[in-house]
């Protein structure tokens, strides 16, 4: 994402946005179109959506500064929840308030939701189907090279330490080869992280002092 | 009451997923197939691979999916299963977001959360690798038959082919669906 230092005349630190000028019912629409476009054209995980909203909110409409959005995706990266999802709630917020919220979330998910809903009520009438099935057999297969692929991908992202190396050997071990759910795992991870990552370094540094 | 399953699993998979929508994979792959048997593995793969060729975030359309599935086979009203198990999926992130946005700048500058999100993202590509394994092994040799050689080839084709051709989610999907009718066409089955 660009910095444009002319776009950050108005900086928002306090969480405000940065030109509340226009009317609430026009904000909520914008919000409305901004996402429901995006839920409805856009394909692909959650990253889609940071150029889409650049271009909408920040270059066009400069109710976010570049470093706020950025702000606001990593937040959406690192909460629960899906990332477009998260996205949309926390832009919305920014510039409409809960209302906003709450409107620019359902604007990204009815689009998609009624797109699954059409498609989802003939599937399983065009299962039985032999030319249909032989196409699904071959998109169940894609579907798993591309889910490893998503694997190796995110797996870059990781530091390669023996400690990283360990829980995640650990988590899929767990996971492939244990009925243990998956949601306990991730709580586990998160525990684990707290006391490895926080707790410990700090008992390390005040033994030290 | 379906319905209320259907919320209650995608609430808790809404709240447990970090890391956007891949991430979510293997936490709906144990609920759906091995807690509550609404779907099988092969079925699980296809919405994949059609949740990630239609518009939409990726972890809305297989939500819905999965939501207009269940309960149909539960013989309740799909349209009300995918409004409770999207619904689901999306109450975490608007509760958390909405309550903690004013302080968020603060509580993600917090030591024990940085921590935390440390830990738990090597766990979430273990988590990603094991989906990708078994669904890997429900492919090439479902229940009730034998390796499935063709299938296998084809991944490894497909494997090989991303390697040298930048092909994007939604190519790569059509790409195999197209290869599927294509060798059916020469009476070999995937």
């Amino acid at each position: 994402m660009q910095m444009d230092p002319q776009k950050e005349a108005s900086p928002a630190e306090g969480g405000t946005p940065s030109e509340p000028v226009t009317s609430l019912g026009e904000r909520l629409l914008a919000l409305t179109l901004t996402f429901g476009k995006f839920g409805g054209i856009t394909f692909g995980g959650g990253y889609a959506i940071v150029a889409l909203l650049e271009e909408e909110l920040v270059q066009r409409r400069h109710w976010l500064t570049s470093e706020e959005l950025l702000h606001i995706i990593t937040v959406g990266e690192s909460t629960p929840g899906p990332i477009a999802v998260n996205t949309a709630t926390f832009v919305g917020y920014r510039i409409a308030g809960v209302l906003g919220g709450l409107v620019a979330t359902v604007a990204l998910v009815f689009p998609a939701w009624l797109v699954i809903v059409l498609i989802s009520s003939c599937y399983l009438a065009l299962r039985e189907n032999v030319w249909v099935a032989s196409a699904l057999a071959g998109i169940r297969v894609a579907a798993v090279v591309l889910i490893a692929r998503a694997f190796v991908r995110m797996g870059h992202g990781v530091r390669r330490t023996a400690v990283n190396l360990l829980t995640g050997a650990l988590a899929f071990g767990l996971v492939a080869f244990t009925p243990v759910s998956a949601i306990w795992i991730v709580l586990g991870g998160l525990l684990f992280g707290v006391l490895w990552h926080g707790v410990l370094p700090r008992l390390r540094d005040k033994a030290q002092s | 009451m379906i319905y209320l399953t259907l919320f209650w699993t995608f609430f808790k998979v809404g709240l447990f997923t970090i890391g956007g929508g891949y991430a979510m994979i293997p936490l709906i792959q144990h609920e759906v197939i091995e807690r509550h048997g609404w779907m099988t593995a092969e079925q699980f793969t296809e919405f994949v691979g059609i949740a990630e060729s239609t518009p939409g975030p990726f972890a809305i359309n297989i939500s819905t999916f999965a939501g207009v599935h269940a309960a149909q086979e539960a013989g309740g009203s799909g349209l009300l299963g995918s409004l409770c198990s999207t619904g689901g999926v999306i109450v975490p992130s608007l509760v958390i977001i909405l309550l903690i946005a004013g302080v968020f700048h603060y509580a993600m500058r917090h030591w024990s959360v940085r921590a935390a999100l440390e830990g738990a993202k090597p766990v979430v590509v273990g988590l990603i690798g094991a989906a990708a394994f078994t669904l890997l092994l429900h492919t090439l040799c479902p229940e009730g038959s034998g390796f499935r050689w063709y299938s296998a080839g084809l991944a490894a084709a497909l494997l090989l082919l991303t390697q040298f051709i930048r092909l994007g989610a939604i190519s790569l999907i059509l790409l195999g669906g197209v290869l599927g009718v294509g060798l059916r066409c020469f009476g070999i089955a995937l």
